[in-house]
């Protein structure tokens, strides 16, 4: 198993593939130069371009690099001894390896492989005399022969070729064939004659050996290309030693490439160069435990007490591709296979980014749909609001303060009659307000720049017509309270106010004819309470009349009768006066109205009636009463109403007490009360609340609009009408106003 | 002396101006007048009504109305004729208050003379009125003085009975009857069977039957 050597080839390989690595810890070498213990990693072959040689290289620096000591320096380098045949070439190599590591002062020297370590022990004297082997990779089944050696220990390895060429078989049911590849190396001598020895010993007359060794390599790719069906190829190394030279993984690929049957090996670096897989042993693993053993010989301990290590575990590992490739089940697998080159798909490699992705673009496609449904609904109510502006006659103004710029919606444009996209100063703008209402607004926007609300009901003249509208702003101002803008709604209110003028003006003739009608009603004691001063001046003047005619005329007696017909006379326009009032027609005229006199008015208008009814009727007015705000009239028509309706309760009583007591009186709150008591049958506490209903009448002849028109008239005067029976006898009504400062 | 002097016109009205301006008016035509401002009020000085004259009563007053104080007036057998003055006249009121034998029903405001000549009228039927009650009083006192006998012997004469008849009816004599009504005759002031006729229908003698008188006897 000596390779020959050539000098040609020995100077190629030393220029090409002399690789040298150092590796220094900076801070070992700057402080301890000469304690630095230095190893040497020797390669057969192919140095780094080898996967198992950067494996095996890895997993000794990674051992080396967690030890505690700081001092190792690891060189690895390659041998290229397939190419070096001959003894006087191997001679060179060695001598020339001596040269190369002379200076450096190596420590420990680790063999990789089978030739390495023999190359080595070979010329140890030369290369490196007296340093301890620590060999890694070493075939398990050679370690006798390194009996005689001296200082020296590693690691063997079995590789599980039985368990591979097993493995083929489960894979593939109904396995005859197992075609056998090898070179003419050293290594594929070494494995081939190996795996014969365990095909005769495990598989002989199970399988039919297909022998592919040494032969070239066009052959070799022709063979495999046209293997029988239930064949496995087992694939053990490709070292050309004649013809073309190629690197063991490429030769394993060119080889898969071609065959029409799955390839197995046991290396497992050499899986993902065509094999579908095998019994491996994990390369990494030899370098660190390699390493370990250098660590204790560094530490002192002799390299020939350390027993050598036998790595013998496999485990079978696979190419995802090459099963996908002969369609092997992965379920086939023996339960804890490792599968490598698994082509992991998008899904699985990128999967958190995926999901990541796909959320963030349905959080933003999401984002978007709601911002274009809100962008949507703005738009809907935009147009929603457009309309029921219209609709309501609503525009929107905006004053800017600081430029005294009016700006106005659509919707304003028709309210206040200017064209769109115009704008006014806050001058122009008061024109369009109607000079009566001019000095409101202004007062209003006054106290609205301080901070009140503003919302007024006021006219402006449009194209000279007369609108209302109603506005309503809010101010804006900044932090030091300055005003900034006033933004806010005009209404056109013009139907309403004409409605409610409408409205206000058949009430007034609603108040007038129910007026009318209670004169009417009593018109018959109104003649009586005509006719009393005009019977009075009657006799009065045909008195004096005969007095003066008589001889001796009592002068004194005649200016009596004289006097007393001029009061009886005023005394008959009153009469008349009261009637006037009562049924003329004008709009209320709000003033300070005396709810004594007025009480005393009223019931001067029904003293006839009262009289001719055998009804009595006591004023109990409460003196300095405060006066209430509103039409003398109307009110005292509310006073007519109640006094009225409780005459004709009482007369209804066949015995006396057939009693009305009208009192006043100042309530606490502010306000002013006018009681009109009865001692008639008082109210169930039903008719009490419909009383107050129009058309609603418990008399045989009345409209049942008294009570109701009344309660209306208090109402607008801002006061109550209620009703309650007395505790003894009838029901009092009871008017409340409020009070105004005397 | 005057017809009227003796006559009192009461004059009564819640209205005083009203009641001031006719006490004025009936003074300057010589009428005695009293005025009072309500029907309660009149009441309380009733005492002191005279036997002639007359009332002048508003009827719509406050408290007791003018018919009211007619009815209770009327039973208290008051018999002053009322004129009525109203204001306010309604045709059942005025028809009430002439049956209840008021003297007329003015509507205010009324011609002075017009109130004044009813008063007058009215004063007049109380004078007459008050005669006929004298008369009847002093029918009434001879009536008293008779006998049980004469008033027997007065009432059958009255029926229109002859002596003889009397006598029959009585069981006395022919004789005595014309003692008995000679001296009735004399004692009532009679002077014809006619006369006494009109006295017994003044003071309204119950028709006697002769049963009763029997059983009297």
């Amino acid at each position: 198993m000596r390779a020959p050597l050539t000098a040609g080839i020995l100077a190629r390989a030393a220029f090409s593939c002399l690789l040298v690595l150092c590796i220094f810890t900076p801070h070992a070498r700057a402080d301890q130069p000469m304690d630095i213990k230095k190893v040497l990693i020797l390669f057969s072959l192919e140095g780094w371009s080898a996967p198992a040689n950067r494996v095996i290289y890895n997993g000794a620096k990674t051992v080396f690099d967690q030890s505690p000591r700081q001092d190792i320096v690891l060189f690895g380098d390659n041998l290229d001894l397939p190419f070096v045949t001959g003894e006087a070439e191997n001679r060179s190599l060695a001598e020339f390896f001596q040269k190369k590591y002379a200076r450096e002062n190596i420590h420990v020297v680790v063999p990789v492989g089978l030739a390495a370590l023999g190359f080595v022990l070979r010329y140890r004297d030369m290369m490196f005399p007296g340093r301890p082997i620590v060999f890694c990779g070493y075939p398990v089944y050679e370690l006798h022969r390194l009996d005689r050696a001296s200082d020296i220990t590693g690691v063997a390895v079995g590789v599980d070729i039985a368990g591979t060429i097993g493995l083929a078989r489960d894979l593939q049911p109904g396995l005859r064939r197992l075609a056998v590849v090898a070179g003419t190396g050293p290594l594929d001598l070494y494995l081939t004659s190996l795996v014969r020895e365990i095909f005769q010993k495990d598989f002989q007359g199970q399988l039919e050996w297909i022998d592919l060794t040494g032969l070239h390599m066009h052959e070799m790719l022709e063979r495999v290309s046209s293997l029988p069906d239930s064949t496995a190829v087992l694939y053990l190394n490709i070292q050309d030693d004649s013809g073309r030279k190629v690197a063991t993984a490429e030769a394993m690929h060119l080889v898969s490439k071609s065959a029409n049957a799955p390839l197995y090996n046991f290396w497992d670096t050499a899986l993902g160069y065509g094999s579908v897989g095998g019994r491996m042993t994990a390369m990494d693993a030899y370098g660190r435990k390699a390493a370990a053993i250098v660590l204790r010989v560094l530490s002192g301990e002799k390299a020939a007490s350390i027993k050598p290590v036998v790595m013998r575990d496999s485990q079978a590992m696979f190419d995802w591709r090459e099963l996908k490739r002969w369609k092997i089940d992965e379920s086939a697998l023996p339960p804890g296979s490792i599968v490598r080159f698994k082509e992991t798909s998008l899904w699985e490699v990128y999967r958190w980014w995926v999901i990541g992705t796909l959320s963030f673009i349905c959080l933003q496609t999401l984002l978007i749909a709601l911002l274009m449904n809100n962008l949507d609904k703005r738009k809907r109510a935009d147009a929603n609001l457009k309309r029921a502006q219209e609709i309501a006659s609503i525009g929107s103004l905006r004053y800017d303060i600081r430029k005294d710029v009016v700006n106005w919606s659509a919707g304003a444009n028709e309210i206040l009659g200017l064209p769109p996209d115009s704008q006014l100063t806050y001058k122009a703008f008061m024109k369009i307000i109607h000079p009566e209402d001019r000095e409101q607004v202004k007062m209003r926007w006054k106290t609205a720049l301080e901070g009140d609300a503003y919302d007024l009901e006021h006219r402006i003249l449009v194209g000279g017509v007369v609108r209302w509208v109603r506005a309503k702003f809010e101010v804006e101002f900044d932090k030091h309270r300055k005003p900034l803008a006033a933004t806010g709604n005009m209404q056109d209110i013009t139907p309403r106010k004409k409605l409610e003028e409408e409205t206000s003006r058949f009430r007034q003739q609603l108040a007038h004819v129910s007026r009318v009608s209670t004169v009417g009603e009593l018109g018959q004691n109104l003649a009586h309470e005509i006719n009393q001063p005009l019977t009075a001046i009657q006799a009065n003047a045909e008195a004096a009349h005969q007095l003066l005619a008589g001889e001796r005329p009592d002068l004194k007696e005649v200016c009596a009768a004289l006097d007393d017909i001029v009061a009886d006379n005023k005394r008959a326009q009153a009469v008349i006066r009261r009637i006037r009032n009562l049924v003329k027609n004008v709009p209320p005229v709000p003033t300070r109205v005396d709810l004594n006199s007025m009480a005393a008015e009223a019931m001067k208008v029904v003293q006839a009636d009262a009289a001719s009814k055998g009804v009595a009727i006591h004023l109990e007015l409460e003196s300095g009463l405060p006066p209430v705000h509103g039409d003398e009239v109307q009110l005292q028509q509310v006073a007519l109403n109640l006094i009225l309706n409780a005459m004709e309760a009482v007369s209804q009583n066949q015995f006396p007490p057939r009693l009305v007591t009208v009192k006043t009186s100042r309530d606490v709150e502010g306000s002013v009360s006018l009681w009109v008591s009865d001692t008639g049958a008082g109210v169930d506490r039903q008719s009490a609340e419909r009383l107050f209903e129009a058309f609603f009448t418990t008399k045989p002849q009345g409209l049942g609009l008294g009570l109701s028109i009344s309660r209306t008239i208090v109402e607008a005067h801002g006061g109550s009408l209620g009703v309650a029976s007395n505790i003894d006898k009838g029901a009092s009504f009871c008017c409340r106003l409020p009070a105004v400062a005397a | 002396m005057n017809q009227d002097s003796v006559a009192e016109v009461f004059v009564i009205d819640d209205d005083p101006s009203v009641l001031r301006a006719l006490r004025r008016l009936l003074t300057t035509n010589g009428l005695q007048t009293r005025i009072f401002c309500s029907a309660e009020e009149f009441l309380d000085q009733g005492a002191s009504v005279p036997a002639v004259g007359c009332l002048v009563l508003d009827v719509q007053m406050p408290g007791l109305s003018g018919m009211d104080l007619q009815a209770e007036l009327q039973q208290r057998g008051m018999r002053l004729p009322i004129v009525f003055i109203t204001a306010q006249a309604t045709v059942p009121m005025s028809v009430q208050a002439m049956k209840q034998g008021a003297v007329d029903f003015l509507q205010k405001p009324f011609e002075s003379q017009t109130l004044i000549a009813t008063i007058r009228k009215a004063i007049a039927r109380s004078r007459q009125q008050a005669a006929v009650e004298h008369e009847c009083l002093e029918l009434e006192q001879r009536f008293a003085s008779l006998t049980l006998r004469e008033r027997e012997v007065f009432r059958l004469v009255v029926k229109g009975l002859l002596n003889k008849q009397i006598a029959f009816e009585l069981g006395i004599v022919e004789k005595t009857v014309k003692v008995h009504r000679a001296r009735v005759m004399q004692k009532m002031h009679a002077d014809s069977l006619a006369e006494m006729v009109i006295m017994a229908q003044t003071l309204k003698l119950p028709p006697c039957s002769s049963s009763i008188f029997s059983s009297l006897e």
